[in-house]
């Protein structure tokens, strides 16, 4: 296919381009006229300047594409001034649109998060693609932008449009440390506590994967989850101390405290004003408010999903590649990719996403 | 490409850091330690130095430059990667 990927230079967006590259396609990608390249330029792909505020700039690049992945979701640093996140989100989201309707491309896959899945209906234990965002979470901007852009894209009707739901991404190329950010604050000792709660992880290469078969065989209209691994913030943290040699001592932090202090240490970032991270960003304080297990039959049946990468191997994957960027410290002996970590239990406790493989040791995690 | 002069390189070096950190208002030397001194991160760093090797297009081992810690090794390791 002819691809274009859009935000080429984010996490998702050059994990994508790479899968895409690999598999032979014809891709392009693009990139914010500052964006950090060392990396993107690397992949095999022409990178390109575009603007997701100037639909003219949009259209050019999608021009003679056939597939454009939407891959430069709005990722805000600080959870401050919702209304007018929300409102970027659904500005930018449009552009897209519009560029791709002048562009008459094929079809269009927005990335969207497995955050915009609700709580599960009906008795199940798993949520899936039907499941609606509670309303309680539209307070917070990392959920709320991320409802607005997928309905502003599944509200289209006039094209052909898929969107896709990843769990939180772990893996190679994640250059900002997003969901990763755990394994190198935990690295640098720098966790003192946790907040506990549900989430589903999912391997960077799965979820590039992913967005190709969505491509290739999604339903218009549809979206599906990207996801790998039901487990807990815990049993997480417990499998990267373990790949990184650490003994893992945080303190759970309940919610009730958790919030109001992300709340304000994003204020005191942002009146900074130096683009500092936050001690206790609220989007994660958010992700596992709001947290689910997930379902992904849908997805792997429709989608001819492969089976997700072990939980361990993503964690060494990932630890590896922050290891060799110096993300994080050098440890003096390095497993290789794919060896088992010394105490398997913990992963045997956080199946993957597929209903019947939920281990009760997993449901019973506090 | 001819290779550019030091003091070209190290203008160049110093105008990226400026954009990269506005609110540094103070003189740029050649030993000032890129974190310490200036006040990049590790992001901030790596946007120099994405800056600084496309504008000369320069195809660079991304493990060999983040070796660099100060602004005279970024000018030493432009100048070597253009040698």
């Amino acid at each position: 296919m002819r691809a274009l990927v859009l935000g080429g230079t984010g996490f998702v967006g050059m994990n994508v381009t790479r899968a895409l590259a690999c598999r032979g396609h014809d891709v392009i990608a693009t990139r914010r006229a500052r964006a950090n390249t060392l990396f993107a330029r690397k992949l095999g792909a022409k990178l390109i300047v575009a603007d997701l505020d100037d639909v003219d700039s949009l259209t050019q690049a999608m021009k003679g594409r056939q597939v454009v992945f939407h891959c430069a979701g709005f990722y805000p640093r600080y959870s401050l001034n919702i209304d007018e996140q929300v409102s970027l989100a659904q500005r930018t989201t449009r552009h897209v649109i519009e560029a791709a309707r002048r562009a008459c491309i094929d079809r269009l896959v927005v990335t969207s998060s497995v955050a915009t899945i609700g709580p599960p209906r009906q008795g199940r234990v798993l949520s899936n693609e039907s499941d609606e965002m509670s309303a309680d979470a539209r307070d917070s901007v990392y959920f709320a932008s991320k409802e607005a852009i997928e309905r502003v894209a599944l509200e289209t009707r006039d094209l052909d449009v898929v969107v896709t739901c990843p769990g939180g991404i772990v893996g190679e190329l994640d250059v900002k440390a997003g969901t990763g950010f755990i394994i190198v604050a935990l690295a640098h000792r720098l966790l003192p506590f946790y907040v506990q709660g549900k989430t589903n992880i999912v391997d960077a290469d799965d979820m590039a994967e992913g967005h190709l078969a969505a491509a290739e065989r999604g339903r218009k209209g549809q979206r599906y989850i990207l996801g790998g691994h039901n487990t807990t913030i815990k049993d997480l943290l417990l499998g990267i101390g373990d790949e990184l040699g650490i003994r893992f001592t945080s303190w759970p932090m309940p919610l009730a405290i958790a919030k109001p202090m992300a709340t304000f240490d994003e204020m005191r970032c942002a009146a900074r004003g130096k683009g500092e991270r936050p001690f206790i960003p609220r989007e994660f304080v958010d992700i596992v408010r709001f947290g689910q297990w997930v379902d992904t039959e849908r997805s792997m049946s429709e989608l001819a999903l492969r089976e997700p990468t072990p939980l361990h191997i993503t964690i060494q994957k990932a630890c590896a590649w922050y290891e060799r960027y110096r993300y994080i410290p050098r440890r003096l002996e390095s497993r290789s990719v794919g060896e088992s970590p010394s105490l398997p239990r913990i992963f045997a406790a956080s199946s993957h996403s597929k209903s019947t493989d939920i281990s009760s040791e997993s449901r019973r995690t506090p | 490409m001819t290779a550019p002069s030091a003091d070209i390189l190290r203008n160049d070096v110093d105008e990226i850091i400026r954009r990269i950190r506005p609110d540094f208002k103070g003189e740029i030397k050649v030993t000032d330690r890129l974190r310490e001194d200036i006040g990049l991160d590790s992001l901030h760093a790596m946007e120099l130095l994405s800056a600084v090797t496309e504008k000369y297009e320069l195809d660079v081992d991304i493990e060999e430059v983040q070796e660099v810690k100060t602004v005279g090794d970024v000018v030493q390791f432009l100048t070597t990667a253009m040698a």
